[in-house]
């Protein structure tokens, strides 16, 4: 993270002057305490001052020795620094969120240089900049908008498309040469028209030239399917290519990029844009082209037959083209766009509604979302009419001004014919031509558009294929075969750096020790577990497995070794015993049903009319919780991990199915090092040792009977728990005195 | 019959004549209330778009033992009370109050948009503010411009949180208003 900027040198001077030493650190601020924007508006420390410079000039400055608990506040779209200044609390310094993560670390520094410690920048990489322009890149990317150009992003895609380009080849030859054989077969039309039925021609010329005219469109007929069968084998070897490309981008990238971004987006950039760019190439690849060579052959020809003609033809083609493109940029592009944004929100509305009609029925809606939909569904056929009322429209205006040039075909034509300057056949040759001008035109006039749309699935596919992930296999990393201990030394972490989910964690971890982690929702519990994982990667100190350092193993084998059951398990939709094998994909039945024995699965399972083959539902529907739970802890048994984390993996479960589940866990925990989070104390009775998390902190470590001698915060989380057994102990009873 | 179980809980409304708030010159509010003084307190809006003025959190703010461990369930930090409507205030409280939320949240209000570009799934915006000309981006696709409380405000997401809004979409000058319609 860059934490020290270059000054401008006249801002640079007043500053050396009021610091009198150097400039250790110096970041953008772009506003004072009170939100006003300002101009060279910065906050710099020095050895042992800190200032701030408000539109070039210096606003204030303390001696850091002065100030103490230096505080990062965000707020809602902005940020400020608090600390107590000469024993008053204060607000030192205002900022946008685009600079929080650096003042993150400022506030950190700012807090070691005043209680006198040394400063230790742990994340002293770089911001991630354009290695062109040297521009901050926005965070998530890695893509320099100024220099990534939308011809290299074409290029890349293209390149992707060469091994297929073959096909398109043979369909654009192909296009060409039946291009060539329609127009040529309008020379025949013509030798019919002037030889045959102008009279002068035999019985013989009339079926000859039939049998051409026949077999250039039999010709042309047959060549088409293969150049539409090449033109298919282009698309589907391509776009597969494509999808697989996003899809495999997508799998190696890490947890943060997935979850920051919608499973919708997602989806739409592996199927639609791919769609979309599939649709390009073979728009500029081959319509193109043919479009193109279409129109100037057919201009050509009708030129050389009779040009004045040609051109009064070609004098109202302008004018369609100019009417079609302002109609879309006037009025359709918007009604079109409503549409589209109404189809949206009835889709997600009755998506939404469907998803919930419990809730729906519990609260007897119907009524209300009922109008709601109507009101959405009638939003959608408003958008509709505009939009198909429009079409009808500019459709025919422009196809009337395209005929215009028909129209004067028959008027000129007819009064070269009474002129003698041009024969029947001419004409019908010459008119024939002219239908094929129109065709082109009409393919160029939508291209722009066409291609505007796909550019943007271009960019975007782009876009995710140059992503690099964040957690990456080092060159260094290896295979570790893990023996179970693991080490905590000074991490900190936050989703967002600036904000520390867990502060200064340490510990250590022998093989086959279970540990409990306790303590209420928020105070890291599942954070640490995934960094376990590798998840994530830690913004200070380091995790160790074994003694080597987690960054050092390779990622497939560091998940491939831990197992982990949480309170809501996935399952994919296909056959249970995939379910279960889906951590060890080879699995013999054997092993399978051995694992569901271990998981006390296999007695509800067996009894399931179709026993291990029963097909699982989408999201697991079929199946209920304690039953999800089971064949989750069959797959990770299956897995023989080294290392388990079991995160409130019975929570959601009845007294007599938490037992059973009790029960298998214990012998899945066995000689494993386990982590287990659980708010319900008593599922933790197994625990070597318990690790009680506070604000992101171990605040307390010991044994279940240690802690509670402490009489410190565990126990007083145990006291609560025992009290609130006893009322609902109460509360049964009065249930059960009701019932009677 | 019982009472209805809402009234059960008691919302506690700060009373307008027992309230003292303050911006100190280090910018920091502080309220006095029934004879308490809190040095640092923080405005949260329970309803930031559709009633703005109305049911305003006030939350005591004061870090000075932000080391302690606490007891869990126990946070300092609580509300303080809840005010029912800001116009219940006299003017200078009620500017103070408004110049705190402003603050809070900072959201520039655009009065044109100088221009727009779109690249490799981002759009880059440079617009004129009432703070200033501002340049930010955001990311193309759904929920980043979006209508908020009574349809007439739109507020604009940034890719690093910062927000933007148009506080009366209908009044904004039509060209900017076609051009972000759009993306709506």
């Amino acid at each position: 993270m860059k934490l020290n900027f270059e000054l401008p040198e006249k801002v640079k001077l007043k500053v050396l002057q009021s610091l009198m030493t150097d400039i250790l650190y110096a970041v953008p601020l772009g506003m004072d305490v009170t939100g006003q924007k300002r101009k060279e508006s910065w906050f710099v420390i020095g050895t042992d001052k800190w200032l701030t410079v408000q539109d070039g000039e210096i606003e204030k400055v303390e001696y850091i020795a002065h100030c103490k608990d230096f505080l990062l506040k965000p707020m809602v779209g902005n940020a400020y620094i608090k600390a107590t200044v000469d024993g008053r609390v204060s607000i030192i310094a205002r900022f946008s969120m685009t600079d929080v993560v650096r003042y993150g670390y400022i506030v950190q520094i700012l807090n070691q240089m005043a209680a006198n410690q040394p400063v230790k920048i742990y994340n002293n990489d770089n911001d991630k900049v354009c290695p062109v322009c040297g521009r901050i890149l926005i965070r998530g990317t890695n893509l320099c908008p100024k220099c990534s150009k939308k011809g290299q992003a074409v290029k890349q895609i293209v390149t992707m498309a060469k091994p297929y380009m073959i096909f398109m080849v043979i369909s654009l030859i192909i296009y060409l040469i039946t291009t060539v054989l329609s127009l040529k077969e309008v020379t025949y039309y013509q030798k019919i028209v002037d030889e045959c039925f102008g009279g002068g021609g035999t019985k013989e010329q009339f079926f000859k030239y039939m049998f051409i005219v026949i077999g250039l469109g039999l010709g042309a007929f047959f060549l088409n399917i293969v150049a539409a069968i090449s033109d298919n084998n282009f698309t589907q070897r391509f776009a597969k290519r494509l999808r697989k490309a996003v899809f495999d981008k997508v799998q190696s990238l890490s947890v943060s990029y997935v979850s920051n971004a919608s499973p919708g987006d997602i989806m739409n950039r592996t199927f639609s844009d791919t769609n979309e760019i599939n649709t390009f190439i073979r728009t500029v690849s081959v319509n193109l082209i043919k479009a193109v060579f279409l129109f100037i052959v057919a201009t050509v020809m009708m030129l050389q037959m009779n040009w004045k003609m040609a051109l009064v033809i070609m004098i109202p083609a302008p004018l369609a083209f100019y009417i079609q493109i302002g109609a879309w940029n006037k009025f359709m592009k918007k009604v079109f766009k409503g549409l589209r944004v109404a189809n949206d929100k009835a889709n997600s509305y009755l998506h939404d509604v469907v998803s919930g009609i419990r809730v729906v029925k519990v609260f007897g809606t119907e009524k209300r979302v009922t109008a709601k939909f109507r009101k959405l569904a009638r939003n959608v056929a408003d958008q509709d009419i505009k939009g198909q009322t429009l079409v009808e429209w500019f459709g025919p205006l422009t196809s009337i001004i395209l005929y215009l040039g028909q129209y004067a075909i028959y008027f000129f034509g007819c009064m070269a014919i009474l002129g003698e300057t041009m024969t029947l056949g001419e004409l019908v040759a010459f008119n024939t031509i002219a239908q094929k001008f129109y065709a082109p035109l009409n393919q160029l006039i939508l291209m722009p558009r066409q291609i505007a749309n796909s550019m943007i699935s271009v960019q975007r596919v782009y876009e995710i294929l140059n992503q690099v992930p964040e957690i990456r296999d080092q060159n260094t990393s290896t295979e570790h075969k893990i023996e179970g201990n693991i080490e905590f030394q000074g991490v900190s972490f936050g989703y967002n750096s600036y904000d520390h989910v867990l502060n200064d964690i340490n510990f250590t971890v022998k093989k086959g020790e279970m540990i409990g982690l306790v303590g209420r929702s928020g105070s890291g519990k599942s954070t640490l577990t995934n960094l376990v994982c590798r998840f994530y990667d830690v913004n200070e100190g380091s995790i160790k497995i074994d003694g080597k350092d987690i960054r050092d193993i390779q990622q497939s084998s560091l998940t491939s070794q831990i197992g982990v059951v949480l309170q809501e398990n996935f399952l994919f939709s296909g056959p249970l015993f995939e379910n279960i094998r889906y951590s060890k994909p080879n699995a013999t039945p054997e092993e399978v049903i051995r694992a569901a024995k271990i998981a006390n699965a296999h007695e509800f399972i067996i009894n399931l009319p179709d026993g291990y083959d029963t097909w699982v539902a989408e999201g697991g529907s079929n199946f209920s919780g304690g039953e999800k739970q089971r064949i989750a802890i069959a797959r990770a048994i299956l897995s023989d991990p080294a290392i388990l984390i079991l995160d409130e993996a019975t929570s959601a479960l009845d007294v007599e199915t938490e037992a059973q589940i009790q029960e298998a866990l214990q012998r899945l925990i066995e000689g494993r090092t386990t982590f287990a989070i659980a708010h319900r104390l008593s599922t933790l009775k197994n625990a070597n040792r318990l690790f009680v998390m506070d604000k992101g902190k171990i605040v307390e470590m010991g044994t279940h009977d240690e802690l509670l001698k402490r009489k410190g915060i565990y126990y007083s989380l145990v006291m609560a728990q025992r009290t609130m057994a006893k009322r609902k102990g109460k509360t049964d009873t009065v249930s059960e005195i009701l019932a009677n | 019959m019982s009472e209805s179980i809402i009234d059960s809980v008691d919302i506690d409304y700060i009373d307008p004549k027992e309230a003292k708030f303050n911006i100190t010159e280090n910018h920091i509010l502080t309220l006095d209330l029934n004879g308490v003084h809190y040095p640092c307190v923080q405005l949260h809006r329970s309803f930031p778009f559709t009633n703005p003025d109305q049911y305003i959190s006030v939350r005591d703010d004061d870090d000075s033992d932000k080391d302690e461990v606490r007891e869990i369930g126990n946070d300092k930090k609580k509300e303080i009370g809840i005010i029912r409507d800001l116009n219940e205030f006299d003017a200078v409280t009620r500017k103070i109050l408004d110049k705190y939320l402003e603050l809070r949240y900072f959201a520039p209000a655009i009065i044109r948009i100088i221009s727009i570009r779109e690249e490799f799934g981002y759009r880059y915006w440079t617009v004129e503010t009432d703070k200033g000309v501002c340049k930010f981006t955001t990311r193309l696709g759904r929920g980043t411009v979006v209508t908020v409380g009574s349809g007439d405000k739109v507020m604009i997401y940034d890719v690093d949180g910062n927000r933007f809004q148009i506080p009366s979409f209908s009044q904004i000058e039509s060209k900017t208003r076609k051009q972000i319609e759009m993306f709506m």
